[in-house]
């Protein structure tokens, strides 16, 4: 009787203290302290006693976080099969400007110092990609219908917003929980390359899409990143209305439009979400002569 | 013959154009009331619905000067959907100059018939090694970024996120 109610009582303090790892990345040491505690034994045996292996309730919480160096690894192995996809434009002279416009955005977000790398890749297609760890690529086709440095702050401030807030992690986690944390733990010790068993084809994330509330987050971050930039804010708003007058049956914007609510509601709900918040900036910048134009 | 009828077609497609960006057109995604200014708080004129057209004349910060039912006043620029409603799709390219508070360049954007990133091509995709690495080479510091920043004249400032809104609207279509 009393084994059955330790048992009880670890597991409450357990699923107690997951959503607290989750939330602030609760150290893992005084956790296992704490499961001590709990149980009023001594030492890891008597979880064992239990019938519990508290290596296992370990990696069961070490999936929900995630440090920043694998982070880094997974939005690689996403990127770099984006890049598989379509490669960077040849133009040094693009990619460089992008990389100064993207990073004077993302010096503006709560994670300044991510090694952020941007870059416009060759198709045709109009679409933009976020992936962990600070990647972000965007399309010729999207970057063609750019007019103004503002407009292409805005873009890249909503893929800013995406990583930032681990929106690409969250899904990683809901659909592989366990596995992530244990496998990544395994493979900093074996120094092997887990991380494409874990997530499969890394780029395959990038069909599925995201939910739609992470998009209106991310357009809401998108348009204040711009903002305190020094950028128009409206430079997003002002593409979404341009991607929503690009024929929905273009098979150029199929895949945006599967994984991202239509432009019409994320206008609305930007503005719902930004009422006269905007309405005293003043000196703010489109800076229309500075855009780089694409040579063809 | 032949030289005076491509001049002609020329015109007529020329003033079509220009036509059109004149009197740019857009629509109310939300019934809103019509401002006698530029500013939250000013005296509504009349309440436009959802779905109703308008003119747009000028664009200013957030706020887009339009004439509607014969009177002129200001709507939010996020409540807006410009241009006409088409099945075929417009001039992308002219749109977003006319959000910029530009004349437009007539650039159209042609991206029929050529086959998009799809989601088997992503299911597929190889790591390609020599591209990442461009990728990473590219990247540059906040300090160049920073310097970069101050040369087009951009100042940062204090911005708070917005809370997430309580109640929001549900998403509908726009009736034509």
């Amino acid at each position: 009787m009393r084994k059955w109610g330790a048992i009880l009582v670890l597991f409450a303090a357990v699923a107690m203290v997951v959503p607290m790892v989750y939330a602030f990345e609760l150290d893992l040491k005084r956790l296992g302290d704490a499961l001590k505690g709990v149980t009023g034994k001594k030492s890891d045996s008597s979880a064992q006693g239990l019938g519990l292996d508290l290596n296992d309730v370990k990696n069961v919480l070490t999936a929900a976080r995630i440090s920043e160096q694998d982070e880094i690894r997974i939005g690689r192995e996403i990127a770099g099969n984006l890049l598989g996809v379509a490669p960077l434009v040849e133009d040094a002279a693009l990619q460089q400007y992008v990389n100064k416009v993207g990073r004077w955005v993302a010096s503006q977000s709560e994670r300044p110092d991510l090694p952020w790398r941007f870059g416009v890749i060759d198709s045709t297609d109009i679409n933009a990609f976020a992936a962990p760890g600070g990647h972000v690529l965007i399309t010729k086709g999207l970057y063609r219908l750019l007019d103004n440095e503002a407009q292409l702050a805005g873009v890249l401030g909503h893929e800013i917003g995406h990583v930032v807030r681990k929106h690409h992690l969250d899904i990683l986690q809901k659909s592989s929980m366990i596995d992530i944390g244990k496998d990544l733990v395994k493979d900093r010790v074996g120094g092997g390359d887990v991380i494409k068993n874990l997530i499969g084809n890394g780029a395959e994330i990038c069909a599925r899409g995201l939910d739609k509330n992470a998009e209106y987050e991310a357009d809401r971050i998108g348009m204040i990143l711009a903002a305190r930039a020094g950028y128009d804010p409206y430079g997003l708003a002002d593409v979404l209305q341009a991607i929503g007058h690009v024929a929905k049956d273009s098979s150029s914007i199929r895949l945006l439009f599967k994984t991202h609510p239509l432009p019409d509601d994320r206008l609305l709900r930007l503005g719902e979400a930004m009422g006269e918040r905007l309405d005293t900036m003043t000196d703010v910048l489109q800076l229309r002569e500075r855009f780089y134009r694409l040579k063809n | 013959m032949k030289r005076w009828a491509w001049l002609c077609m020329l015109c007529l497609a020329f003033q079509a154009n220009a036509g059109g960006r004149d009197h740019a057109v857009g629509t109310l995604l939300k019934t809103e009331g019509l401002s006698a200014d530029p500013r939250a708080g000013s005296q509504s004129m009349a309440t436009l619905e959802r779905g109703e057209r308008v003119e747009i004349l000028e664009r200013q910060g957030g706020w887009l000067k339009v004439k509607a039912r014969q009177i002129t006043g200001w709507l939010r620029y996020l409540s807006v959907k410009h241009g006409e409603m088409s099945k075929s799709g417009v001039d992308a390219g002219g749109i977003l100059s006319l959000a910029g508070g530009r004349a437009g360049t007539g650039e159209v954007v042609s991206v029929a018939g050529i086959r998009g990133i799809d989601e088997e091509q992503l299911k597929s995709a190889q790591f390609n090694e020599r591209e990442y690495a461009k990728l990473e080479g590219y990247g540059v510091s906040r300090e160049v970024a920073q310097q970069f920043a101050r040369s087009g004249g951009l100042r940062a400032r204090v911005v708070e996120y917005p809370t997430q809104p309580v109640a929001v609207s549900q998403p509908q279509g726009i009736p034509r």
